[in-house]
Formats: C-alpha cells, sequence, structure tokens
C-alpha cells in the first residue's frame, strides 16, 4: 500500500495491485507487444491456470518510489528498441495519470518475440 | 527533395521496382512537406516524440535503404523499404508504419511490377500485418486510417484496374477515415484534433497520387498566404491584437463541446480542452469580459489570464533587433554596388527578400536595401539603424510589405532629429517604381507625394504555392496548388505555374498596358525563366517583356506590369 495523498483531511492509498492493472491496460494497447510473460517457467504455468490479470507485471517500491516492471512479448520484425521505450512511456503515462503518483522506472524485459503469422523470417 | 518524373498519365497500370522507387520517395517528399502539419496533430503527452517528424525519419529510412538501388522487381524493392523503415522505425507511428511496409512487401513479394490488384493485395496485408503486432489495437488511429484504405483499393478494383483512379479513391478514402477519428476515439474529439498517425500516412499516400498525377512535390512554405488568408479571416486587421485571455473552469458535467463552440463564437485561436470536471480554454478575444463572463456562468474560474496582445507585440517587435543588428553590421561586408549618399539629400531605405532585388534596389539608387520580406520581417531597430547610418537626414522607406508597415512607421516615429516618412509599398514591383520616381535633390514632402503616386501606377502579380485549403475572395484553392495573387489579393488558382502566370497577366490587365517585368525566385532556373518570359511574349508579342533574377524566396515569381 501506499501514499498518494496525505492532507489533514486523510490520506488515499493505492494497492501495487491496482497499479498493476492499469500497467496492464497500457501493455494491452501498446503498439507491437503481442502478450505478457512470467519471471520464470513455473510463472507462466501458474498464471495460465489462475488467469491472473497481472501477468507479467510486478510493482514495487523502493524507499518510497514506485517501479514497475513489466515482462513482455514482442512482435518479431518490430524495431524493439522503439517498443520498449514506447512502452515505458505508455505505462509511465498512463499510471502517472491515473493515480497521481510519479512512477520512478518502469523497467521492459523482453522475455521473447513472436513470429508473425505465415511468417516466412 | 524533387522526385524524379514518372510517366504518368491516365492508363497507367504497372510500374516496376525503379518506379516504384519513385513512388516511395513522393510519399517521403510530401510527408517532408507537411510533417509539421502532423506534428502540430499530436494531442498526446506522452513523450514519444512527435509524430511527424518520427514517420518522417521512418520513411526517410526506408527510402535511404533502396535509393541507390537499380532492382527492377517490385517485390525485393519493396522488401528492402521494409527493412530500411524497421531499422529506421522511430516510435510508436514509425513502428506501426515499418509494419504496414512489412506486409505490403509480403503482399507484393512475388510480384516484378506493380499492377492493380498487386497494390489492393498489398494494402490488404499491410493491414493485416499492422493489426497483427497489438493485443487490442486502438481504433481511430493510423491502423484504422490504414485499414479503410485497403477497404476501398479493395472496391475500387472491382470498378477499375487503372492505379492512379485506384490510389485517388484510396487517397479520398482515408481523408474521410481522418476525419472520423475523433468519433473512434474520444481523447481527440476531447483535444479538437484528428488523428496524426492517420495524417501522416495519408500525406505518404497523397505524395505517391501526387506523383501519378504530375503535381508538384514541393511547397514553399508561403508564409504569405497563410498571412493573407489570416488577415482575411480574422479581425486583427482592423482592431489589433486584442487580448490573450485564459482560464480553467471548473465544475460538474460540463460539456466541453458546448463550451468549445460557444467561446469559438466569441474569439479566435481558441483552444477549448478538458473532461465534464475541468476545462481549460484559450482564446483570443477584443472583449475579454465576455469571455470571462461566459466562463464564471458555467462553473468556478481558476487561474485567470488576461494579457494584451498588441502590447506584447510592440514589445517583441521592440527587443528583437538589439542583438540580431549588432551581429549583422559586423559580418556584413559594405557593398559595392552601395550608391553613395551625398548630405542634405533625399535617401530611400528599402527591404527586398534576395539577393537579385536587393541587387536591383540599390542599382535604382537605394541607400541602403535591408534584407527581409515575407516570412522574414526586419524589426524596427534593423530598420532605424538602417536610417541612421545614413549622412542625410531626409529619408523615405520602403517596406514593399504589408507585413512590415508597422515596424516601419515605429522606425520613421523613432527616428529623432531626421525628417522620415514611409511611402506605404505593399509589393515589391510598387517599390521599384517608387524608388525610379525619387529625386534626391527635390521638397521632400513633394518626393513623398510622388513616390506614392508613381507605387500606385504599377500592378502586381505574385505566384506561389497556397499552403492550405481555403476559400477567398470567391477563389477556392487546395493545399499544395500554384496560386496567383493580383496586388496582395488572391485572383486565381491552378495546377502549374505556367497556366497560372498566364490567367493572372489576363487578371492584371496586362492586355492594356505595356511593359511586363518577371522576377524569379530563388526555385526557379534561369532557363525556366526564360522559357517562361518566351511564353510571355508570345502571348503579349505587342508588349515589352523584361526578366530579371529576383532571388526571392517563396514566390516562383513576382510580376509588374505597367
Amino acid at each position: 500500500m501506499t501514499n498518494e495523498a496525505e492532507g489533514k483531511i486523510g490520506a488515499i492509498l493505492v494497492s501495487p495491485n491496482a497499479i498493476a492493472t492499469i500497467a496492464s491496460q497500457a501493455l494491452l494497447t501498446s503498439y507491437g507487444v503481442v502478450g505478457m510473460a512470467s519471471k520464470t517457467a513455473i510463472g507462466d504455468l501458474a498464471a495460465q491456470l489462475t488467469r491472473d490479470p497481472h501477468h507479467g507485471i510486478d510493482v514495487r517500491y523502493k524507499r518510497d518510489q514506485l517501479i514497475i516492471d513489466v515482462y513482455v512479448i514482442i512482435q518479431h520484425g518490430t524495431r524493439i528498441s522503439q517498443v520498449a521505450s514506447s512502452v515505458i512511456n505508455r505505462v509511465r503515462f498512463q499510471v502517472e495519470q491515473a493515480v497521481g503518483i510519479p512512477v520512478h522506472q518502469v523497467n521492459v524485459f523482453v522475455q521473447g518475440l513472436r513470429m508473425a503469422e505465415d511468417s516466412k523470417e | 527533395m524533387k522526385p524524379d518524373n514518372v510517366t504518368t498519365g491516365e492508363g497507367r497500370r504497372t510500374c516496376n521496382g525503379q518506379d516504384f522507387k519513385k513512388f516511395v520517395q513522393a510519399g517521403l517528399a510530401w510527408l517532408e512537406q507537411n510533417y509539421e502539419e502532423v506534428n502540430a496533430l499530436n494531442v498526446f503527452p506522452v513523450p514519444d516524440g512527435d509524430t511527424g517528424t518520427n514517420m518522417m525519419l521512418t520513411m526517410r529510412s526506408a527510402y535511404n535503404e533502396i535509393a541507390g538501388l537499380d532492382e527492377p522487381h517490385l517485390g525485393t524493392i519493396a522488401q528492402k523499404v521494409y527493412n530500411g523503415a524497421l531499422m529506421g522505425a522511430r516510435g510508436n507511428s514509425g513502428v506501426i508504419l515499418s509494419q504496414l511496409w512489412r506486409g505490403f512487401a509480403r503482399g507484393v513479394e512475388e510480384e516484378a511490377v506493380l499492377r492493380a490488384d498487386s497494390l489492393v493485395r498489398g494494402l490488404k496485408e499491410a493491414t493485416r500485418m499492422a493489426y497483427q503486432a497489438v493485443q487490442e489495437p486502438v481504433e481511430g488511429t493510423m491502423l484504422t486510417v490504414a485499414r479503410e484504405a485497403a477497404e476501398e483499393a479493395e472496391a475500387a478494383l472491382e470498378e477499375s484496374s487503372d492505379l492512379p483512379t485506384i490510389l485517388e479513391r484510396v487517397v479520398e478514402r482515408c481523408h474521410l477515415a481522418v476525419q472520423r477519428t475523433p468519433q473512434l476515439l474520444p481523447v481527440l474529439a476531447e483535444a479538437g484534433v484528428v488523428d496524426s498517425g492517420g495524417r501522416g500516412l495519408t500525406f505518404i499516400l497523397e505524395g505517391m497520387l501526387r506523383l501519378l498525377r504530375g503535381e508538384p512535390l514541393e511547397i514553399r512554405t508561403a508564409e504569405h498566404t497563410i498571412e493573407a488568408l489570416r488577415s482575411e479571416l480574422s479581425p486583427e486587421d482592423e482592431e489589433g491584437y486584442g487580448y490573450d485571455v485564459q482560464y480553467l473552469i471548473k465544475g460538474e458535467g460540463l460539456d466541453v463541446a458546448a463550451i468549445r463552440r460557444h467561446i469559438e463564437s466569441l474569439g479566435w485561436s481558441t483552444l477549448v480542452v478538458g473532461d465534464s470536471n475541468m476545462i481549460k480554454v484559450h482564446v483570443h478575444v477584443h472583449n475579454p469580459g465576455e469571455v470571462i463572463g461566459y466562463g464564471a456562468s458555467q462553473g468556478v474560474l481558476l487561474d485567470v489570464v488576461v494579457e494584451n496582445m498588441q502590447e506584447q507585440y510592440q514589445q517583441f517587435v521592440q527587443e528583437r533587433g538589439g542583438p540580431r543588428m549588432a551581429s549583422q553590421q559586423s559580418a556584413e561586408p559594405v557593398r559595392a554596388e552601395q550608391p553613395t549618399i551625398e548630405e542634405g539629400t533625399i535617401a530611400a531605405v528599402a527591404v527586398a527578400p534576395g539577393d537579385g532585388l536587393e541587387r536591383i534596389f540599390y542599382s535604382l539608387g537605394a541607400a541602403k536595401v535591408i534584407s527581409g520580406g515575407q516570412t522574414m520581417n526586419p524589426s524596427m531597430k534593423d530598420i532605424l539603424e538602417a536610417v541612421n547610418s545614413l549622412p542625410t537626414d531626409r529619408v523615405v522607406i520602403l517596406p514593399n510589405n504589408k507585413n512590415i508597415f508597422m515596424a516601419a512607421e515605429q522606425a520613421a516615429q523613432a527616428a529623432n532629429g531626421k525628417q522620415v516618412h514611409v511611402v506605404p509599398t505593399r509589393t515589391i514591383p510598387q517599390g521599384i517604381s517608387a524608388l525610379l520616381a525619387l529625386d534626391p535633390h527635390g521638397e521632400f514632402e513633394e518626393v513623398v507625394e510622388m513616390m506614392t503616386e508613381s507605387s500606385e501606377m504599377v500592378e502586381t502579380g505574385e505566384v506561389t504555392v497556397s499552403t492550405r485549403t481555403a476559400r477567398v475572395d470567391g477563389v477556392q484553392v487546395r493545399k499544395g496548388q500554384i496560386i496567383g495573387l493580383h496586388n496582395d489579393k488572391l485572383t486565381v488558382a491552378g495546377d502549374d505555374v505556367q497556366s497560372v502566370v498566364l490567367d493572372l497577366l489576363d487578371k492584371m490587365g496586362a492586355d492594356d498596358l505595356e511593359l511586363i517585368t518577371l522576377y524569379y525566385g530563388d526555385s526557379v532556373t534561369r532557363q525556366e525563366a526564360v522559357e517562361m518570359a518566351g511564353i510571355i511574349q508570345e502571348a503579349y508579342p505587342d508588349h515589352e517583356v523584361e526578366l530579371r533574377e529576383g532571388g526571392q524566396p517563396h514566390y516562383f515569381y513576382i510580376l509588374s506590369v505597367e
């Protein structure tokens, strides 16, 4: 849980799960990202079984600073550096806009590439 | 960049890899001319660079990959285009564009030449490929425009197998699709813009169509036209610059669209963005009270800022000259052709764009020529320095452009101890006529009167490219069309320079006059100008036709008839 605003009249708390949900929405519409992946193969399996909506997204705090790790699968044949930096911008923007908490870092882990359909490459 | 000509015309059915190269070049060229417009549509504050710039750099990389290739096979060239786009993809829009090229290349990979059916297949594959690379495609973006383009191409193929016909329909559909993007994507509607990526894609396809039609791909950004149009459309001329008003409205259930409509009816340069709880308003008005009153009736006002733009403008004009003038003075060598001015005589200071025109003014006896014109107005200080530098205390200023009047008037007033008068010449030919009437030893008042009269005797024509689509003075122009202005008024529009020049001369009443002078600009070669003069001479066999190198930017030709 974290503090968004602490004033005299009370506090607003936003959980990492809520932030992960926002991030996952941002990733769904990120161009070039075709899927999410876990850090480990076991994680992938578990996610499939539980249909975890935050699959592939890790939200944590380090000394009050918000860090979001995303584990993604990117379309093969796109410029990965550009897709990844778009992801960073997009996730940061969506989260900051929605909850107003500054995002310290967004780390993109490219866990795999997906070949395009009927690809010959 | 000017693409080489491709044999064009109706009935053209195929093009090989080398022809296709020119298509890519044309798409790039047209985007390069228009990318700033695309940038201006960027509404997402996501720091992902500007869409127009990103798409342009991606296209440039794509074109560079094939620029030096002699490969005639279309499929091979298309694959190279994708490679280039992939390597140079910049930003989100660049990545999408690279995927479109990838699909296109896949669609035509077996084809040696582009036919109508392979074009359609290419566009369909492009769309399919582009949609594949995202989990949830967002509609109202470049993707939507690409999809509609492919749909239209497919429908068009059923009626025709003519490439230009199909491409024409595709481009038209793209324009419609772009117009509809705000209906699909609320964030666009709220900002009152269309999708930037879709617009960029449309420019690329439109560039290709322009090549097929033989239309020009180089636009000189003739700010003139914009200014001319703007002054017709906005009240800045008569009532000054007015006030810049900004505020936030806070409330509940605010109707952004309704508020935008109302604000637009109150002023100009409006920007109304926000949501039902908070709206940002920015507008230029003559009566700030009205617009603030309206805002207060809609909700609570915050951060109200009202600025007097007339003041700002004058400050700007005054401040601007300082450092620039200093550097110019030290860098500028004394010109050999500059005539020496005797003490006590009447001297003229003229403003002119381009080396050729500068030389002409000097040769006709101007004491000082300040470089400037349509898009590079000299400051009041530039003019004042020029006036003060002359060893005489009687000076006439020839601004030669409406936009410079104010600076010239201010310079005239600020020139202490000198008699300075502005002869309000609006065009270069007017300035030249006025200068010809200058008698350095005459009575000041009389000379000014003579010069003013003389400037009014000449008819001015200017030929340039329209920077936007508009209807002014009953003339409909499309962006990119060649237009002719008669005495600063938009008079004719057409698709090629030569016919516009002839139409314009006709409208200027050249028939009843004797001397036609043609000043050609920096985008026209001497040979083209000689040819143009020949055509004019043929149309007016009894007139005297003179050709001069003007070297002016933006205008192909400046014409004077007297």
